[in-house]
């Protein structure tokens, strides 16, 4: 009998546990971001004119961002992310780590940009995009 | 409206097919295949894709073949229905319940309808997915779908490794194919097919334990498994690991009701989950090698020839898909590069055991937690404990069901501690990464054989009244 009663009180643990975990994470799920907005769509249309300006759908491009400029401040993981949303974003494009394709993306902020200009830029044409961004096309030697 | 219409004939297909194959038709039955169905129907629709692409890239038909083919399971089931007759269904389709099973339903009903709630504010702050969904699953799905044409380059070694161009396509085909189907680029679809197979998950694990337990069981293996943030939050992230517990379960559940009816079409079912596991992640060739030692191991003594053959049949098809992927399309993947390498020089290493066994031993204790303060353990130890408390005799003529579900789940974790021993990452990063995540892949499988081996609530609550069984 003892055993029994037992087993009834687990039941109803596992039940109110179960009922209290789900209220709870309703109320988590809600703190997660915006409804209304979503930063990869906004990561996608920040890259859209870089994109209408490459000459091909499909190929590879160079990438940059700060973490590949000596000297300018990045944060590792963010510089990972964007990174990652911006092959998202480029798809079917692919892009590789580096300065070393015809054609090539910068994603810099200020500082980095000025730093990279000073050493790097006269390899390539550059055009200036919004949010720090620029295609590089290199100049053929 | 326009993702779930486009989903509709691969679900439907998927029904029909299991329906052809296990043409059973009490309710309860019913319910197990049309969530089976939904996942089967996805996975097959994922593979025919990926075919049709090998042949007719850039023509926009996929609809038609999607269609024909809904229409040809129609005529079959409709046939066989017709020959058979309508004498095997039941009078009535709704069970009737006890006053016990209302209430174990009631409270299951409610941890349902929050969590589904969960599930779609999740979906809709994170439209887009998780981390992973945006680096291999919807990224691949936008490799093939924005220049379907030349949609092979998708796997091209230039890609960073990080990408993991090698990674099975189930998600990515189905995405592609959807958004061929709709004639844009949704974020609705890869949302709804996370959902989907949430859904089918608790679907198949509510089904199977009304159809070999209880009403009151089945309701409280609802309770218990959408009663935990980490699997509900994990459905709506669009990622490829509920996917791959479905096809978990799936299989273990089919091997369990192969050996309570002996019906074959169970057993090519299960022959199909398995190959669809190894179309839905690297960890799927796992259960590959888990579901055919099960098979044999189960079935040594008891129709063996009929048992492996019918599997095979099963595994054939998807499995084949698979490994040409592998073989011939996607670039070297992450492991088996890094085994090529050398890296089976790490199987030696002592801190490399006890790092992966400090995380497991983590994670058997805190997986699956409900966030109450005070209470530091998961569900595993609970799951355990009330194993103890109400575990009931296995019958002889049941061990091999058993016996299988138990081979699939310790195959499957020695699977995931090998990768980790060769793994060419971090450890320490790889095993926070991704433990919790494996042992998703595992846990709805190891509920259903922990209630399956238990007696049912309603026996506990209600111990003067017999469950009502349909």
């Amino acid at each position: 009998m003892r055993i029994l009663w037992l087993q009834r009180v687990f039941l109803g643990l596992i039940a109110a546990a179960s009922v209290y975990a789900s209220i709870q994470n309703l109320i988590s799920t809600r703190e997660l971001g915006s409804i209304s907005e979503d930063p990869v769509a906004q990561w996608e249309v920040r890259f859209g004119p870089l994109k209408e300006q490459l000459p091909f759908v499909r190929g590879v491009v160079g990438y940059i961002s700060d973490s590949d400029v000596p000297g300018a401040a990045f944060d590792p993981a963010n510089d990972e992310g964007e990174y990652i949303l911006t092959q998202y974003a480029l798809a079917p494009i692919i892009i590789v780590r580096g300065t070393d394709q015809e054609w090539n993306v910068a994603n810099l902020g200020i500082e980095a940009f000025a730093r990279w200009s000073a050493k790097d830029r006269f390899e390539f044409d550059v055009l200036p995009l919004k949010g720090g961004l620029y295609l590089l096309h290199r100049i053929e030697s | 409206m326009g993702a779930v219409l486009v989903f509709t004939p691969a679900i439907l297909s998927g029904m029909l097919l299991v329906h052809i194959l296990w043409p059973d038709r009490t309710f309860w039955s019913i319910i197990f295949k049309a969530c089976l169905g939904i996942g089967i129907g996805l996975g097959l629709r994922s593979l025919l894709y990926f075919l049709y692409l090998l042949i007719l890239p850039g023509h926009n038909a996929f609809i038609y073949i999607d269609l024909v083919c809904l229409g040809c399971l129609l005529i079959i089931a409709a046939a066989r229905e017709l020959r058979g007759g309508r004498s095997g269904w039941s009078p009535g389709l709704l069970p009737s319940l006890t006053p016990t099973q209302h209430a174990l339903v009631i409270i299951s009903g409610i941890v349902f309808v929050i969590s589904l709630l969960s599930t779609a504010n999740y979906l809709l702050r994170r439209r887009q997915g998780d981390w992973d969904a945006w680096m291999m699953y919807n990224r691949a799905a936008r490799f093939v779908y924005f220049d379907q044409a030349h949609w092979l380059e998708s796997f091209s070694p230039q890609m960073d490794p990080i990408f993991h161009a090698d990674y099975p396509l189930l998600l990515a085909m189905n995405i592609a194919a959807s958004w061929e189907m709709l004639g844009r680029d949704s974020a609705a679809v890869p949302m709804l097919q996370s959902a989907l197979f949430a859904l089918a998950c608790a679907g198949l694990t509510v089904s199977a334990l009304a159809v070999v337990k209880s009403v009151g069981q089945a309701a409280l293996g609802l309770t218990i498994l959408w009663g935990i943030p980490v699997f509900v939050n994990e459905g709506a992230r669009q990622m490829a690991d509920v996917p791959m517990a479905f096809f978990v379960l799936a299989t273990g559940t089919l091997l369990y009701l192969y050996v309570l009816r002996g019906s074959a079409g169970l057993m090519v079912l299960a022959g199909i989950t398995t190959g669809l596991a190894a179309w839905t992640k690297n960890e799927g060739s796992v259960l590959v090698v888990g579901a055919a030692a099960a098979v044999v191991f189960a079935f040594a003594r008891r129709h063996f020839w009929r048992s492996t053959l019918s599997f095979a049949a099963g595994l054939a098809v998807p499995l084949a898909v698979a490994l040409s992927f592998k073989l011939f399309l996607a670039p070297s993947g992450d492991i088996v590069s890094a085994v090529a390498g050398g890296s089976t020089n790490q199987l030696a290493d002592v801190t490399r055991h006890t790092l992966i066994l400090q995380y497991l031993w983590s994670e058997i204790k805190g997986f699956g937690s409900w966030g109450i303060a005070g209470l530091g353990i998961g569900i595993i130890p609970f799951l355990a404990i009330y194993y103890v408390l109400f575990r009931s005799p296995v019958s002889p003529e049941h061990r091999p069901a058993y016996s299988a579900g138990i081979a699939i789940l310790i195959i499957q974790v020695l699977g995931y501690y090998a990768a980790y021993l060769v793994s060419p990452y971090d450890l320490a990063w790889h095993l926070s990464y991704s433990s919790t995540r494996i042992v998703l892949q595992i846990f709805p499988l190891l509920l259903f054989l922990t209630l399956c081996a238990s007696q049912e609530a309603e026996q506990v609550l209600a111990p003067a009244r017999q469950p009502v069984m349909e």
